[in-house]
């Protein structure tokens, strides 16, 4: 155990003593400063019952926007209500219906070429101009239809978010959404910043003349690479909780509300900076370069996880790429085989903002694939001649 | 007689199997011996530290190390190692190096704090402790590594060219620490490609060429192995210049090196004098005087690596 605190503690120390890191903390700081300090409680004044009495607003503001920080927390909450409503199948479905009337239109317009080649009689050709234009009629009420049905259940949505949030303030709802707000920029910054921290580490533990003298000692493998692993995340992990520490505290003085939930993101966004410090990781030990580590990290941050997030949330529904069916056969699998860390940073703002639908999966799939990057790490790290 | 390293059959290969980097090696180091393992680049010393601490996974065979064995990480409890080109975190002070490897040893505390200063004084580092690695010099680097290795008292180190990028003074002083560590009962497998420095340090010496041991013993055994036990003669000649006829003369009868005054001849033996001498006469060369040197380490080993390449004996690679 002493071993792999003392490995841990090294990383530690490597971590203070990258600049990058250093300037990752600085942003964190900046941003948690920014919030906390630039935050204020708004009075309406207007007479309202105490639950609508009050928000939250930047200093520099005198009075609400027009679509205040409640309004924003209603729309997040009556977005989950709707999908818990089905809203999303139902839409769905109804794009399908629309996918099948196109496929329809396509065959005709086929046919309709085809009778125009063979010169087909008039008759024939006017009955496939009726047939037309009786599926564009089914397909124009079917649009009408789906539109109207979307809007009834946000409706309904917007008005059980009402109902269930009678007893909620508008303080605590502004509390709620700029705490989910601060998530995102911690998250999105903490991303950015450690895939170049530590892309470095594993590269820089399997150097020659480096790694060597640290397997002389009485150590197994095993401490070896989680000590390395751990410590990694360590500096990182404490300086999201002071963050997290922070913001709690200041906006619990500044409102009076203790919003404890806030810190249900925490693991979250550690899980996620775990995810890509993992993939970096393994990089970094299959390849020894930090460069390569560095890019793949990036790469997989910037454009892979946007790829995926496209066909997750995107593919099923849009009918930009209802064409390409095996896109869309391909977005219901990708959602179960690859990790999204946009879905995860909803998650978490979603644990934020405490809606009764919590989106677990893609905290399921990352954590698979934490697991199975880390094994096959170590793996690799266990085999290996230094 | 009590081991700090024996191996049986130990060896390693890569390319699977293509590659022979050790073939079945037997080395038995005495504890408490200073013993120094020669060869020519690539002839696997590395490998085989590296194997025996586990840097290197062994193929097959066994090994111990201070009796327990060497896949086990106990065994290394009471073991330093100087890595050859080593690389310490550059973030890291003399010190602060002392103290990861001192942690990682097992030490802690006050015990640990009395080492760190210890060694570091042992090494001449005192001054530079609280200095970053990253602006050492490499001989510098090179001590605070020897004092890593002390830590925790190991009654087994391996240097592995401890005095490489050391200058003169410091390659002394080195050799100081390690004799005075052999005095203190530990034992020393040093690897060294400087043979004078083998011979200053170590008693017991093995030569390694592709992988294999050619000859282990103590430093007299192997010379005496390997000249027949008549010794490998170097004779010093002082004589008038030599014309083209003497020289050819000299060198029919052994390896010829000019000196001052005349030159040195390596002769297989003490019989090969006397027909050198009447070779010169013949030449019509004057002789003011013969003296034999003894024959040292770096002769035999030289001698013994060149018939190894006559007989053809090679590895695999």
């Amino acid at each position: 155990m002493q071993a792999f605190l003392a490995i841990v503690a090294d990383t530690w120390r490597q971590s203070k003593q990258q600049w990058v890191f250093l300037i990752l903390l600085v942003m964190l700081g900046a941003v948690t400063v920014t919030f906390a300090a630039l935050t204020k409680v708004h009075d309406y004044g207007d007479g309202s019952d105490s639950r609508h009495s009050q928000t939250l607003l930047w200093l520099w503001q005198d009075a609400p926007e027009e679509f205040t920080r409640e309004d924003h927390w209603e729309g997040v909450y009556s977005m989950v209500i709707a999908k818990q409503q089905g809203r999303e199948e139902i839409l769905r479905q109804k794009r399908k219906e629309q996918q099948k009337l196109k496929e329809e239109m396509i065959s005709l317009s086929d046919e309709y070429s085809a009778a125009k080649k063979r010169n087909a009689p008039e008759a024939e050709i006017d009955a496939i101009n009726e047939r037309a234009s009786a599926l564009q009629k089914r397909e124009a009420a079917l649009v009408e239809e789906t539109d109207r049905v979307n809007s009834q259940m946000l409706k309904e949505a917007r008005a059980e978010v009402k109902r269930r949030s009678a007893d909620i303030s508008d303080l605590q709802k502004a509390l709620e959404v700029t705490l989910a707000q601060v998530t995102t920029f911690l998250t999105i910054l903490t991303m950015l910043g450690f895939v170049a921290a530590a892309s470095g580490y594993f590269p820089g533990l399997i150097a020659q003349g480096s790694v060597d003298s640290v397997l002389a000692r009485p150590v197994n493998r095993l401490q070896v690479f989680f000590g390395k692993y751990v410590g990694g995340l360590a500096l990182i992990s404490a300086a999201l909780f002071a963050c997290w520490l922070v913001l709690f505290i200041t906006f619990g003085i500044k409102t009076g509300l203790w919003h404890w939930h806030f810190f249900s993101a925490l693991p979250m966004t550690l899980l996620a900076a775990a995810l890509l410090y993992a993939i970096v990781a393994w990089v970094g030990l299959m390849t020894r370069s930090t460069a390569l580590s560095l890019v793949t990290g990036y790469f997989f941050y910037l454009v892979v996880d946007t790829a995926v997030h496209v066909m997750v949330t995107q593919a099923p529904n849009d009918p930009l790429f209802a064409d390409w069916k095996w896109l869309v056969t391909m977005a219901e699998w990708v959602r179960y085989l690859f990790p999204n860390f946009r879905l995860m940073r909803e998650s978490a703002e979603a644990s934020v903002v405490n809606v009764p639908v919590f989106e677990a999966q893609p905290l399921i799939v990352a954590a698979a694939w934490l697991v199975i990057l880390l094994v096959t790490a170590f793996r690799r790290f266990q085999r290996t001649d230094f | 007689m009590e081991l700090a390293v024996e191996t049986k059959d130990l060896s390693k290969t890569y390319k699977r199997g293509r590659i022979l980097a050790l073939k079945a090696l037997d080395l038995q180091v005495p504890m408490g011996s200073a013993f120094g393992l020669l060869g020519p680049n690539g002839a696997g010393k590395s490998t085989l530290v590296k194997t025996l601490l586990t840097i290197v996974r062994a193929s097959g065979g066994s090994a111990t190390l201070l009796g327990v064995d060497f896949r086990r990480p106990e065994a290394r409890r009471k073991v330093g190692y100087l890595p050859e080109g080593h690389r310490f975190p550059g973030y890291l002070t003399g010190a602060g190096v002392c103290e990861y490897f001192g942690r990682l040893a097992g030490l802690r505390g006050a015990e640990l704090a009395t080492q760190i200063k210890e060694k570091l004084e042992l090494v001449g580092m005192s001054e530079w402790a609280d200095v970053k690695i990253s602006r050492y010099s490499k001989g510098m680097a090179q001590r605070v590594g020897l004092a890593q290795a002390m830590l925790g008292n190991p009654k087994l180190i391996f240097l592995d060219e401890p005095t490489d990028g050391v200058d003169p003074l410091g390659r002394q002083e080195i050799r100081e620490v390690i004799k005075r560590l052999c005095r203190q009962g530990s034992t020393i497998f040093l690897n060294s490609h400087l043979l004078s420095e083998v011979e200053q340090v170590c008693d017991r010496v093995a030569i390694m060429h592709h992988g294999r041991i050619l000859r282990q013993g103590s430093v007299r055994e192997i010379i005496d192995a390997v000249t027949g036990g008549q010794g490998l003669l170097q004779v010093r000649f002082r004589t008038s210049p030599l014309d083209a006829g003497a020289r050819q003369a000299v060198e029919r009868h052994g390896a010829f090196t000019p000196a001052d005054d005349g030159f040195l001849v390596n002769l297989p033996g003490p019989q090969a004098v006397t027909p050198l001498i009447d070779a010169l006469r013949a030449a019509r060369t004057e002789i003011f005087s013969v003296e034999p040197q003894h024959a040292n380490l770096e002769e035999a080993f030289i001698r013994l690596i060149q018939q190894q390449s006559d007989q053809g004996v090679g590895g695999t690679r």
